[in-house]
């Protein structure tokens, strides 16, 4: 009787997770599915996959967006791996320099890139001293390192974090063993550190990886030249839903680039052997 | 699906206006009004209450868009008067969901400008009194752009590569191209529209334009672009921060646009509506919204009393030479999907 009990307890205390989960991830991706292969008249349809997946315009705005996501990650990780492993050898005031990473995450994103492009846009304090080294005005904005640089100034810190967590975790006593055995730091670095944060770096990557791709507000206001494939969705949405109901090309799409993020994501949580990710 | 949500949507706002029935009911005959938001001056609706004290006005401000207003009015809610925009307004016409409007039951009707009567949305002038009305042009800083600005050409002069920003919004900007080949805006030849297509990615890649919406504007006021595609509402708010700053709509014509007050056929307090647009029409009130709302007004009594810098801006109040070589905006039809394959083409290369 007593079990029974706390189990209900249990269930019942997992209900407002179930509850969040069923609203608000279940139901809008079933959505999403639904109206993918649906032809607006209650009737079922290919035609919205066939359209999305073979318009080259739409294949060259996921390829832009893919490339602004690597690129942005590859610089998140080659700046946060080291931040993360010089952080947590600090003796004290550790913790202080992680708050002051995170400050900025206080701010709404919104806010801070607007602030960025006013920083980099054509006229600036930075584009004004980039002219007075002799570069012509207005390079910066409108640009892939403009994006570039949105990507990594708004999700830097969800690399370092569990990177960070990760390298405190690691025993010192380890790293003393393998020394007394002479082992070089490249030898140290390949055998003890890269295995261990293992984990963390494949969560670092998978959340800066996942919202680079389909981030529609940072390309809009650093490089809107081109339509990411987060603005052709958001393009796809706002154009039909006004009149014509929601949109079946948009779903369609959304659903392609879940399948892709999917697909990329096993790849990734497989190079990580003990499936720790904590994604 | 959708027929749920608009029956929701449409219980939702039974409920509501029960709630407002059972709550106010001193024996006044109510008018039911919908409108943009922030789109009337403040204490407008007090004193058409005060001047007409058997009617309340019922005053719905919550739809954003023409197109969320063309939904409410389709789900059933009996309005009275809406302010509308031309082309939904137009589509509302041939769907004949308008009464016709008799102006000789409005005393104040003879202050709208001729030039604003009969556009292409209502050409017989029968279902429309025009509100607001404004123009698609050029804001130019003067002391970057030493020439007369007249012409769509300027922004495909690379004397100002990188120092202009586009509109992101396809029906404005491939009413610019078009106008730009010397077309219609409201073409639905395919062979102008891929010649527009083709002038807008010349532009793009010569000239590296910066392309958005409500972005452009604190750039512009800053002095770091030259010239930016602006609405002639936004532009008067950017003049009036920026003196440095003109508008100037180009010759080859432009984009006019017109919001009206219409009378739905599911009105039930017509002549509320007539006293309500009337009121609204009248010189003293029509300065009070203008003045407010900063749009150009169609009132010629208010233009005659409004402060004469306002009146000599063309991004305020254009003369009717440019208001005749722009054009209205006109449903596509099937060249609708003609313009998207342009627009995203334009947009992702």
């Amino acid at each position: 009787m007593k079990r029974m009990s706390a189990k209900l307890k249990k269930t019942l205390a997992a209900a407002p997770l179930w509850v969040w989960m069923v609203c608000f991830t279940i139901i809008p991706m079933l959505l999403v599915v639904y109206y993918a292969f649906s032809d607006g008249a209650g009737g079922y349809t290919a035609e919205n996959i066939i359209s999305a997946a073979t318009n080259s315009n739409y294949l060259k705005s996921i390829l832009i967006s893919f490339r602004h996501a690597l690129m942005s990650t590859a610089v998140c990780l080659v700046i946060g791996y080291p931040v993360a492993y010089f952080l947590s050898r600090m003796k004290t005031g550790g913790g202080f320099v992680i708050l002051l990473f995170m400050l900025p995450m206080w701010m709404n994103f919104l806010i801070r890139t607007y602030a960025l492009k006013s920083i980099i846009d054509k006229g600036s304090l930075l584009d004004n001293l980039m002219v007075s080294l002799g570069f012509d005005s207005g390079l910066l904005i409108n640009s892939d390192f403009a994006v570039a640089l949105g990507m990594v100034y708004n999700f830097l810190p969800f690399l370092i974090l569990p990177i960070y967590t990760s390298m405190l975790k690691i025993d010192e006593r380890v790293i003393e063993a393998s020394r007394d055995l002479g082992a070089g730091s490249l030898t140290v670095f390949r055998r003890i550190y890269l295995p261990l944060t293992m984990p963390g770096i494949v969560s670092g990557i998978t959340m800066v990886f996942v919202p680079a791709v389909t981030t529609f507000i940072i390309p809009q206001m650093l490089n809107n030249k081109y339509m990411t494939i987060g603005s052709l969705i958001e393009y796809k949405f706002k154009q039909e839903v006004s009149m014509e109901g929601i949109s079946g090309v948009g779903s369609a799409l959304s659903l392609l680039l879940m399948i892709a993020v999917i697909i990329i994501m096993t790849v990734v949580n497989a190079v990580d052997k003990d499936g720790d990710t904590a994604m | 699906m959708k027929r749920i949500v608009s029956f929701a949507a449409a219980v939702a706002m039974a409920l509501s206006a029960m709630l407002a029935l059972a709550s106010c009911n001193d024996g006044r005959e109510k008018i039911y009004v919908l409108s943009y938001g922030d789109y009337i001056g403040e204490g407008v609706i007090e004193e058409f209450e005060k001047a007409y004290p058997q009617y309340k006005v019922v005053y719905d401000d919550t739809a954003e868009t023409p197109e969320a207003m063309y939904q409410k009015l389709s789900s059933g809610v009996a309005y009275d008067v809406l302010v509308c925009s031309d082309y939904i307004i137009e589509k509302m016409i041939n769907e004949d969901v308008l009464n016709e409007i008799d102006t000789s039951r409005l005393e104040n009707y003879k202050y709208i400008s001729e030039d604003l009567k009969g556009g292409l949305y209502d050409p017989e002038n029968k279902y429309t009194v025009p509100y607001m009305w404004g123009t698609v042009g050029i804001v130019y800083n003067t002391k970057l752009v030493d020439e007369t600005v007249d012409s769509w050409d300027i922004l495909w002069d690379t004397k100002y590569a990188g120092q202009i920003q586009v509109l992101d919004s396809l029906r404005d900007t491939m009413g610019m191209a078009l106008k730009y080949c010397g077309y219609s805006l409201n073409s639905t030849d395919e062979n102008e529209i891929n010649e527009a297509l083709d002038a807008l990615l010349e532009q793009k890649s010569t000239m590296n334009p910066t392309i958005g919406v409500d972005s452009l504007k604190d750039p512009m006021i800053a002095g770091q672009y030259a010239l930016t595609v602006e609405y002639s509402g936004d532009a008067l708010a950017m003049i009036d921060a920026n003196p440095d700053l003109a508008y100037a709509v180009p010759k080859e014509g432009s984009n006019v646009w017109v919001d009206a007050m219409i009378m739905p056929k599911t009105g039930k307090n017509p002549d509320g509506a007539y006293a309500y647009i009337d009121f609204i029409c009248s010189t003293e009130i029509a300065l009070k919204n203008t003045e407010y709302i900063m749009y150009s007004t169609p009132q010629t009594e208010v233009l005659k009393q409004i402060d004469e810098e306002l009146r000599n801006n063309p991004a305020f109040n254009p003369d009717s030479e440019t208001i005749a070589r722009c054009e209205y905006f006109d449903d596509l039809g099937d060249a609708a999907e003609l313009y998207n394959t342009a627009w995203e083409t334009y947009r992702l290369n």
